[in-house]
């Protein structure tokens, strides 16, 4: 690759443990759990009754003819990206707009249950047609998994690439590591990237219980989201954004502007296996990792901690691990390995990108966030998870996973600047 | 870095034609694939046409049968252009690690009549409950959720093929596909591969698609297939339209070690967005993205151009964009979508395809209904023309603004 060294120069997040980046970080520090029984619907009769909900967020104000076009993980988005330009100083910066690109992980939106039945009356009770024509127009638009990074473009004006990746639960990882392509070849001196997502609505949760990819300890919620513990029974859904601002090292110097971390490396691989498993050996995972390690021209040992996707299911934990195992080696059991899923729940399209932020404050304040709820050692999951408490440690490079439904994978590596 | 990517591979599945050769000949005689829907009830829409697939049978590409009843149309559509393209590029025998796709397509709202049964059950007994709805979850498809993931082209092909290398799955609006083999022939010059497929898969003849572009007012009303005339000052909305289409891609030197056969090289790929300029019909982010994917190619100006072209009002700010970039005079101006229709995600891959076929013959296809230009200096080509074809230049644009752009070269 060239010789363009990518950085990371602003962050932002909103998650169910906080609105913002210091409240987020906050929570992860303290192992505090952003799960509870669910609030925004009745879940009686769903087979799991809570999740990570977010709590008291406004949206930023939208003027004009942009205020119409609103969607809840557009205002995520949103709201973690004036957050992200504000720490990177970019926000009344004179750019270039062809120079700034957008590059962001999100799937489409699912109606909620009540429009859904609400359209379902109607159309027995009115015909078809009504129902047409009480649909809103801009459901189609704002609905679109592209929506987020068309209102990110809009609102910062960005002239640059414009890319939306659904991968499910690898989006926002494979959208950072093409924001950093883009950057790297030239095509923008800045991106902002990342992922947002919404998931505690009726369709999802009832989605994944089919499914069985979801916990039903309903009696402590909490306690429920407890990856690689070996009395783990499936995730957590989460919701919520994380963005950040990266930029090409000579735009980022030329400005004068505070570098947070260095992203060193991506890779991304397919499992090639099963829409929802991936296969015990890890391989995909395995393989991810180390075309990460290669992008990067990084040796396993040079990695100092790692933010697992750890989903808190039997088989995602077992899968990653084994990969762990296989491209770290020896390495791997020195390794502190943690989940922040077990605190937040699993924010699916977002998670990459909040993982990574949350990787970048790990190098930055020399703590590493742990893995709450551990209890029980699982023999198939034997490495060191940074059990419960945050543990104080010099981490100079950092490790992002993500996989997902569909069976990509993403890896990417930030470093301390 | 020269952006320089070999196509060694087409898979096609479209109206008209399934290879791009049966493509480019029915285009050609003025064949339009626009006909009433049969498929569901289209009189709650202001549209009565579609262009269909037609031809195709789904079970002679995907090996796993079971996976048949979570596959959309769209999907299936995707994983036999996949297939073709492997097949055409003989990619068998490439390391399956250094093996991937990247996949453009629209969005996948799920299916809810899935959810009916259920439904029924939450309005027993008078107004409607979650609570009963929920208890009622067993009448539903445990695999619903995986019907509507919007990754199932790239998920199930991967495992079809044991591509286990780098991918992606762009789901953007019409502009995915050909970001898809853009972000390809990026990946390749990285060294990220040794071989990827990509393309678009798409589908808009279905409800939500009617609803939506509908009630946006974008769709053409009534049901005359002629009254598709992109560019024309009559012009008043697309037919929608769906299919897929996939390329084999590698560097050019991986392709002549293995004794490829070449069909055109990817030298030109730009991705803008209109920003700010979204809601003001903004024109200058697509005229940017057309001089910077000149500029890549290092060309002055196209043999074709392959536009957008839906027949909306988007096509004056296509029509204004090539005014700036290729002043009083444009190059030949073309789009299938009065044929094909519009296939969102794969509408981009479609016209590659058509480029392709193109350069290779020496022969552009028509706009067969377009009349009156909207504006001056546009060659529209609304006859076949014989007229050499090596440098094509293609755009797709979204409805976020989106515009992206791809330089073609045929090898003859």
């Amino acid at each position: 690759m060239s010789a363009e060294r990518i950085v990371i120069t602003g962050m932002g997040c909103v998650t169910p443990l906080g609105l913002n980046l210091e409240a987020t970080w906050d929570g992860l520090l303290r192992g505090r759990s952003a799960v509870g029984p669910i609030r925004r619907f009745d879940p009686t009769g769903f087979l799991t009754t809570f999740g990570a909900e977010l709590t008291g967020f406004t949206p930023p104000t939208l003027s004009g003819r942009f205020s119409r076009w609103r969607d809840d993980k557009g205002d995520y988005a949103l709201a973690a990206a004036i957050e992200a330009m504000g720490q990177a100083g970019l926000l009344d910066a004179a750019m270039d707009p062809y120079r700034l690109g957008v590059s962001v992980g999100a799937e489409v939106s699912r109606p909620g249950l009540g429009v859904l039945a609400e359209r379902a009356a109607v159309i027995q009770s009115q015909g078809a047609a009504t129902a047409y024509h009480q649909t809103p127009p801009r459901d189609f638009v704002v609905m679109s998994a592209a929506f987020p990074a068309s209102l990110l473009a809009a609102y910062f004006n960005a002239r640059g690439p414009n890319l939306t990746t659904s991968t499910a639960c690898t989006s926002s990882a494979q959208a950072i590591g093409d924001a950093a392509r883009a950057l790297r070849r030239g095509e923008a001196e800045v991106m902002l990237t990342g992922g947002a997502d919404r998931l505690v609505e009726e369709l999802m949760v009832l989605g994944f219980n089919l499914l069985g990819a979801l916990s039903t300890r309903n009696d402590e919620p909490h306690r429920a989201s407890r990856p690689f513990d070996r009395t783990r029974d499936g995730f957590v859904l989460g919701e919520g954004a994380g963005m950040l601002v990266l930029e090409t090292l000579s735009h980022a110097r030329a400005r004068g502007a505070t570098i947070l971390a260095e992203l060193l490396g991506f890779g991304a691989s397919a499992n090639a296996w099963r829409i929802t498993d991936s296969p015990a050996d890890g391989r995909g995972a395995r393989a991810s990792m180390l075309a990460a390690l290669e992008d990067a021209g990084l040796a396993p040992e040079d990695v100092d901690y790692i933010n697992a996707h750890g989903t808190s299911t039997q088989q995602n934990d077992a899968s990653e691990t084994a990969g762990i195992h296989g491209a770290f080696g020896a390495h791997a059991l020195k390794l502190p390995v943690s989940s922040t899923k077990s605190m937040m729940g699993h924010l699916v399209a977002a998670c990459g990108a909040v993982e990574l932020i949350a990787c970048v404050q790990t190098l930055r304040h020399g703590v590493i966030p742990p893995t709450i709820n551990y209890e029980h050692r699982d023999p198939i999951c034997d490495l060191d998870y940074v059990p419960n408490e945050a543990r104080p440690a010099r981490v100079d490079v950092a490790l992002s996973n993500a996989f997902g439904f569909g069976g990509s994978n993403g890896s990417l590596l930030v470093g301390r600047f | 870095m020269k952006l320089n990517i070999a196509i060694t591979g087409v898979g096609l599945v479209a109206p008209l034609g399934h290879t791009p050769a049966a493509l480019l000949d029915a285009l050609c005689a003025g064949h339009t694939a626009a006909a009433p829907v049969t498929g569901f009830d289209v009189t709650p829409f202001p549209c009565a046409l579609g262009a269909e697939v037609t031809g195709f049978k789904a079970s002679n590409w995907v090996a796993q049968r079971k996976n048949l009843k979570l596959m959309t149309p769209a999907v299936r559509y995707g994983i036999a252009a996949v297939k073709r393209a492997y097949a055409d590029a003989a990619l068998k025998g490439v390391d399956p690690d250094r093996l991937g796709l990247l996949v453009g397509n629209g969005a996948a709202f799920g299916d809810t009549v899935d959810l009916i049964p259920a439904l029924e059950a939450g309005f027993e007994g008078g107004g409607f409950s979650s609570a009963r709805f929920a208890s009622a979850q067993k009448l539903i498809n445990p695999l619903w959720l995986i019907k509507g993931l919007s990754n199932n082209v790239l998920g199930f092909a991967s495992a079809e093929l044991d591509a286990r290398g780098f991918n992606q799955n762009y789901c953007n609006s019409a502009v995915g596909g050909l970001q898809a083999i853009g972000e390809a022939a990026w990946a390749l010059m990285e060294g990220r591969a040794a071989a990827l497929i990509a393309g678009g898969a798409d589908s808009a003849v279905n409800p939500a698609h009617f609803t939506g572009f509908g009630r946006l007012g974008l769709l053409l009303a009534g049901d005359d297939p002629t009254a598709a005339r992109p560019f024309d000052v009559e012009a008043a909305g697309f037919i929608p339209g769906e299919g897929a289409a996939f390329f084999s891609l590698e560097r050019p030197q991986d392709a002549a070690a293995r004794g490829a056969r070449v069909l055109g090289r990817i030298v030109g790929y730009k991705d803008t967005c209109a920003g700010a300029g979204l809601l003001a019909g903004d024109f200058e982010a697509i005229a940017y993205g057309a001089e910077a994917a000149l500029a890549q190619a290092g060309w002055a100006r196209p043999d074709l151009f392959i536009a957008h072209g839906t027949g909306t009002a988007f096509d004056a700010q296509e029509a204004a964009a090539l005014a700036r970039v290729f002043g009083a005079t444009s190059p030949p101006i073309t789009s299938a979508k009065a044929q094909i229709g519009h296939a969102v995600a794969a509408s981009g891959p479609l016209s590659v395809a058509i480029a392709l076929e193109a350069g290779r013959q020496g022969r552009l296809p028509p706009m067969p209904f377009t009349r009156a230009p909207i504006a001056e200096g546009l060659d529209l080509v609304t006859a076949p023309r014989q007229a050499p074809a090596r440098r094509a230049l293609i755009h797709a644009a979204g409805i976020g603004g989106q515009s992206t752009f791809l330089a073609l070269e045929v090898d003859p």
